[in-house]
């Protein structure tokens, strides 16, 4: 079984005359363990293919599958408890929560999974040390380098252990040091759980991370070497 | 030191920043104080008038045809109907008690004060507590009111003009403040001889045998003079609250609201600062999967935080207030009860949760896609 199975979606952003088909009949498999790179210019539908497998967009046609639950049968509230258990998401900025310490911004993810608190504390004080980050711990976001935070967010979306991580050019903000860094531990985290990796990005360095790349131009899908 | 659950998290991430809250709280601290000191003063002038009117010691108040209360009377009432009164079933004792307003001097002070010349000290009629000196013991006496005595700067044992005559402050009273004017008691006779009012008097108090029932002695008094105005104890204390606080209590009703008001566009304010200060954050909190009725429930959460905070901070603020003035400028007794705190913080509640409640719903329409591309 596919960790995420998109089938024929074909997704419209806007309306009226500022709609534009943002995705064509765009089908793609990624099994668990694999590593996809989606490539593809700003505007080819990369991030509302993301958003259209982590269940926060409705396609008009075709079919979406998550860790074997098809999105079209489930109704918001259960997509939100899929989207909480199976997916982890990373984004362009880390989007850590400034209000919590990096060990709560971390461990909040695996609460949401239905980790008791202890257990999901415990998880996130050990992801930390394994990501070399346990002495900023206890530090707010905004004490934090951009390096730290985004591998901060990377712990986020993988401490609960999901079927699948869609991350949206988590280096794009980085600088080169930092982004590798941030695309290894990525890339060698998820494989080491079994985790399917979709990750958006124009950074053509992290090809040599991937499984598969995938090029996306114009809301059509292009496999490539 | 990690929180304990999921909503706590959830809560601390919606916060809005430290600043925003304190100026909020401080706002909301403003508006209560500024309310509960109003409803202090308010408070302060009824229990003067309770405290004066039922340690008087009368059930039944006799005056003149149209006179209810003392505040705003007129006239007089023969003093032999004293007689006339006791002889009457179920009464038990009669005392005249004589009211005018007089300007009362110390030095370059002065203000005007409510005399009440009674049979002093066991007659019907004087104060109910004394905190400083002893009760009246001859006729060139006077027992001040202790905010009185503040104004004038005049202690037990100092003099006291009043017209051309000079009194000795013997005592000093609590529980006569009535605001705008004090209560300053008098030996009977000594304010018959200044106003000249020989056989005349303002009210006969009536206290009225322990079995007998009040409104059947008032229906006697009335029926034997029919001339007199007769009001129970209980209403003479209604009209005379009212007739103190007609003038400014629509005034007192309309800051009070204007407290609320203000207090209100503080917790809107913030409520609104936090869904767009929060948005992102919410966005992401939306799009990991977190429940949007727990962000909901974590925003208003922190709110009533904030309005607790507030209020309390305006609470503890109205009563230190209350005791310095009572130390320090005891013109006006700050006194508030537990009820009015309570219904206070109530309606302080109600009307931020009224304020935050469309900006918190606003909180279900965040896009959580917003994460992506902000």
């Amino acid at each position: 079984m596919s960790a995420l199975d998109v089938r024929e979606v074909h997704k419209t952003r806007g309306a009226g005359s500022h709609a534009v088909v943002a995705l064509r009949d765009v089908s793609l498999r990624v099994d668990p363990g694999e590593v996809v790179l989606l490539e593809g210019p700003s505007g080819s539908g990369k991030t509302t293919l993301l958003a259209v497998a982590a269940g926060l967009l409705t396609p008009e046609r075709g079919q979406v599958c998550v860790a074997g639950q098809w999105l079209a049968r489930l109704d918001a509230a259960e997509r939100r408890r899929l989207r909480a258990r199976c997916i982890g998401l990373v984004f362009q900025h880390a989007h850590l929560l400034p209000g919590l310490t990096a060990v709560e911004n971390v461990a909040l993810q695996a609460m949401l999974a239905d980790l008791p608190v202890d257990e999901a504390m415990r998880r996130a004080r050990e992801l930390l040390e394994r990501l070399d980050l346990t002495a900023v711990a206890e530090r707010r976001p905004d004490s934090l380098s951009g390096g730290e935070e985004q591998r901060l967010a990377v712990a986020r979306a993988l401490i609960h252990r999901p079927a699948v991580v869609l991350a949206d050019e988590p280096t794009a903000s980085l600088d080169t040091a930092a982004g590798q860094q941030v695309a290894e531990l990525l890339l060698r985290l998820g494989a080491a759980e079994g985790t399917a990796v979709l990750l958006a990005t124009h950074d053509t360095r992290l090809a040599a991370c991937a499984t598969r790349r995938v090029h996306l131009l114009d809301g059509r899908i292009r496999e490539g070497e | 030191m990690a929180r304990a659950s999921l909503r706590a998290l959830v809560t601390a991430a919606v916060r809005t920043r430290r600043t925003r809250s304190a100026v909020a709280i401080a706002g909301i601290a403003a508006s209560s104080l500024l309310v509960l000191v109003l409803a202090a003063a308010l408070r302060s002038l009824s229990e003067g008038l309770e405290a004066y009117v039922n340690g008087a010691g009368g059930d039944l108040w006799v005056g003149p045809a149209g006179t209810d209360n003392f505040m705003r009377s007129g006239g007089f009432i023969p003093l032999e109907w004293e007689e006339g009164l006791k002889a009457l079933p179920g009464v038990s004792r009669v005392d005249p008690v004589l009211r005018s307003f007089a300007r009362v001097e110390a030095g370059s002070r002065h203000t005007t004060q409510l005399v009440l010349g009674w049979r002093g000290p066991d007659g019907l009629g004087g104060p109910a507590a004394i905190v400083a000196g002893h009760p009246l013991t001859q006729a060139g006496e006077v027992m001040l009111d202790r905010t009185a005595a503040f104004r004038l700067r005049v202690g037990v044992g100092d003099i006291v003009r009043a017209g051309e005559v000079s009194y000795r402050v013997a005592g000093l009273t609590r529980g006569t403040n009535l605001l705008a004017v004090q209560l300053l008691f008098a030996d009977y006779g000594a304010v018959e001889d200044v106003l000249g009012t020989y056989g005349r008097t303002s009210f006969l108090v009536v206290r009225v045998d322990s079995g007998a029932a009040k409104e059947e002695v008032a229906a006697r008094v009335r029926k034997r003079f029919p001339m007199a105005c007769v009001v129970t104890r209980q209403a003479f204390l209604a009209n005379n609250l009212y007739e103190a606080t007609s003038g400014f209590r629509p005034l007192l009703v309309l800051v009070a609201l204007l407290g609320l008001a203000v207090a209100g566009v503080f917790v809107a304010l913030l409520t609104q600062g936090l869904v767009e200060d929060k948005r992102s954050d919410v966005a992401v909190l939306l799009a990991i999967g977190t429940p949007a009725t727990t962000v909901i429930r974590g925003a208003l959460h922190h709110l009533l935080g904030v309005m607790a905070a507030g209020y309390l901070a305006g609470v503890a603020l109205a009563r230190a207030t209350g005791w310095i003035l009572d130390d320090c400028l005891p013109t006006v007794a700050l006194t508030f009860g537990i009820v009015d705190a309570v219904v206070v913080g109530v309606v302080f509640l109600a009307a931020g949760v009224v304020a935050a409640l469309l900006p918190i719903l606003r909180l279900q329409s965040v896009d959580p896609l917003e994460a992506f591309r902000p």
